[in-house]
């Protein structure tokens, strides 16, 4: 609720720098998050990198893969902050990361599987979120 | 500080006392039945009505009958349970070694394996009193655990057996009426489920959306669930867990949906927020969905972002596909990065559901953050209805970010030619590329790439990067993908 709230200041903040007081808002960087959803339940648990960060749940060896994960890159947040204005400036993606379950049971009466692991099937942008920047209110003429 | 800490000791404490409690009863049981055979016979036949294994009677009826005739010679002269364990070990192990090692699989190879493991499991079910409870004693002394390609197959034929009793017992409660053997099997596995992350996954999931959890296990998955805020592993179990009990208890008849419900409501407010998860996702289907409203009111009225998110792909995942768009709609203004999870589980289940809201809020033209998210939700399922409903959206919506979510949908979904053919009608249309922004184009050009057509995202790549309004931002992510995708790499414009 405070983000929104932020979010909006800032936008405000963004469109009416000359005669809006300063909204006293600033950026934070935030790391890339990954929210896995759905579970297949297959035998290696999930793992997989996005710029650089490596993802995964279970320590390699859980039963937890997911149908999909959705990522949001690492960006800058809007916080507050004194004396500045944060605006947007750019836009990021929203990334959907697909898993599917590869298999190979023991035996049909032995519901064990021996052989399975999680793979990553798709990487796709499916929407997106606003980034932010700030600047000092002294440049924006704001008080 | 003091204060603050022993709460979280307590509940440690209690999920340590929980494992100890199970362990220490499956250590009784399984010596009893294990050291002394007449009696572990006495305890088989209580527990195991039959005194054998059903499976085992129809493959090996020979040895069935060798069995009725010398119940207590079982053990005696066989393999013990760990032997038999580590042969089904090597069975996997070689039957992963022909998979996984060989270019081409040898099908009598595998046959040969698969026959002698099918042998041993009969052994082991012919020979082995309980061994569900034995296999279970294993996860939770930690023997089946570790992360060697052997301890995992170890842990999983572990996982099989006491899954394979649980539905063994269930189905002699269900004939008996007698839940007794059940119910000691299934309080043991609950005691297993803190032991560690694997352990909660592997043992929570063999109760998860199944019969066996009953009116004897309210106190301990309560446990669990209060456990989850000191165990964060047990965070996705636990309240799947309760969940599961009150279905059951519903179902059997030994709760009344009013008296859940009544539950549910007191837990709404409860300090721990897996019980309040809990809560609100059985309001939200329990009598017929009588309680709905009481669920997304209490989340939207207090603004919860993290509940309304969960909640929504609760709804998703578990309502009438109608019913579920009714509520994703009320949770759209509230719920947080969660909501295109819940579009795209529901996209999953129904487009046909999802293309008839989205048609209707065109028709009013309300709502476009909603139709928005129905337009993403039903488009990465990749069903041709809802490629359809992508193009039809790309093509008439009157709202950009609509448009753009299409556009995002096609250029992934669709094939490379109609990805391309999107994006080209996207940067022609100059009024949508001021409104969305370049940068919706860069996404969906990303997207064309990964479809392996080169020669578009060139021709794409190349009109965007004309383009006076593109920012530095853009424009860098533009030339990169650009340099990735063609073959020579990228020399600039």
């Amino acid at each position: 609720m405070l983000q929104l709230l932020l979010m909006g200041a800032a936008m405000l903040g963004g469109g009416e720098k000359e005669n809006a007081g300063c909204p006293h808002t600033t950026v934070s960087n935030v790391e890339a998050t990954a929210k896995p959803f759905g579970n297949q339940e297959c035998g290696s648990g999930f793992r997989f990198r996005y710029e650089g960060v490596e993802f995964g749940g279970g320590g390699g060896h859980s039963s937890f893969c997911p149908l999909f994960v959705l990522v949001h890159p690492g960006h800058s947040a809007v916080v507050p902050g004194e004396g500045s204005a944060a605006h947007q400036s750019g836009t990021a993606p929203i990334v959907r990361i697909s898993f599917k379950c590869v298999e190979h049971w023991l035996l049909g009466i032995i519901p064990v599987v021996v052989s399975s692991s999680c793979k990553k099937t798709g990487e796709e942008n499916a929407g997106s979120f606003a980034t932010f920047a700030s600047v000092p209110c002294e440049e924006t003429g704001a008080h | 500080m003091e204060d603050a800490r022993e709460p979280r000791a307590g509940r440690r404490l209690a999920a340590g006392m929980i494992l100890m409690l199970a362990a220490g009863a499956l250590l009784f049981w399984v010596s009893r039945t294990g050291d002394s055979p007449p009696d572990a016979t006495e305890a088989a036949r209580r527990s195991d009505p039959d005194g054998s294994d059903e499976m085992a009677a129809r493959e090996a009826s020979a040895s069935a009958t060798v069995r009725e005739e010398h119940p207590a010679s079982r053990q005696e002269s066989g393999p013990d349970f760990a032997t038999l364990l580590e042969r089904l070990v090597d069975h996997a192990m070689d039957l992963r070694a022909l998979i996984e090692e060989q270019d081409e699989v040898d099908d009598d190879a595998v046959r040969t394996v698969q026959d002698g493991a099918a042998a041993t499991w009969r052994t082991l079910h012919r020979e082995i009193t309980n061994p569900g409870e034995r296999a279970l004693l294993q996860i939770c002394d930690g023997e089946a655990h570790g992360g060697t390609p052997r301890a995992v197959l170890r842990r999983r034929i572990c996982v099989s057996l006491v899954g394979e009793a649980l539905a063994r017992r269930q189905r002699r409660s269900d004939t008996s009426g007698d839940r007794g053997p059940l119910d000691a099997l299934v309080g043991a596995v609950l005691g297993g489920i803190p032991r560690d992350e694997v352990s909660a996954q592997d043992l929570g999931a063999l109760l998860t959306d199944k019969p066996y959890l009953g009116l004897a296990h309210q106190a301990a998955v309560l446990d669990l669930v209060t456990a989850a805020a000191e165990l964060a592993f047990l965070g996705r179990i636990a309240p799947r867990l309760l969940l599961t009990l009150w279905h059951n208890l519903e179902q059997r008849g030994e709760r009344t949906s009013s008296e859940l419900a009544a539950v549910a409501l007191l837990l709404l407010d409860d300090a721990d927020p897996n019980r309040r998860l809990a809560a609100l996702e059985q309001l939200l289907s329990i009598h017929g969905g009588r309680y709905r409203d009481v669920a997304l009111d209490h989340v939207i009225a207090r603004s919860q972002r993290d509940a309304a998110g969960q909640l929504a792909v609760a709804a998703a995942r578990e309502l009438p596909p109608m019913d579920a768009v009714a509520a994703l709609e009320r949770l759209t203004p509230v719920a947080g990065p969660s909501l295109m999870a819940a579009f795209m589980t529901l996209g999953e289940r129904d487009t046909t559901a999802i293309r008839a809201a989205y048609d209707a809020r065109l028709a009013a033209n309300t709502n476009a953050a909603f139709r928005a998210e129905l337009v993403t939700g039903a488009g990465f399922s990749g069903s041709p209805e809802a490629i359809g409903m992508a193009r039809d959206a790309f093509a008439y919506d009157p709202d950009a970010g609509v448009r753009a979510r299409a556009m995002l949908v096609l250029t992934a979904k669709a094939g490379p030619a109609l990805g391309e053919q999107t994006l080209t009608a996207a940067l022609d249309d100059t009024a949508f590329a001021a409104s969305a922004g370049a940068a919706q184009i860069a996404f969906g050009l990303e997207n064309l790439a990964r479809s392996g057509d080169a020669n578009a995202v060139e021709r794409i790549g190349r009109r965007l990067l004309a383009r006076s309004a593109l920012t530095a931002e853009d424009r860098a992510r533009v030339e990169a993908l650009l340099q990735r995708t063609l073959p020579g790499g990228f020399e600039g414009r």
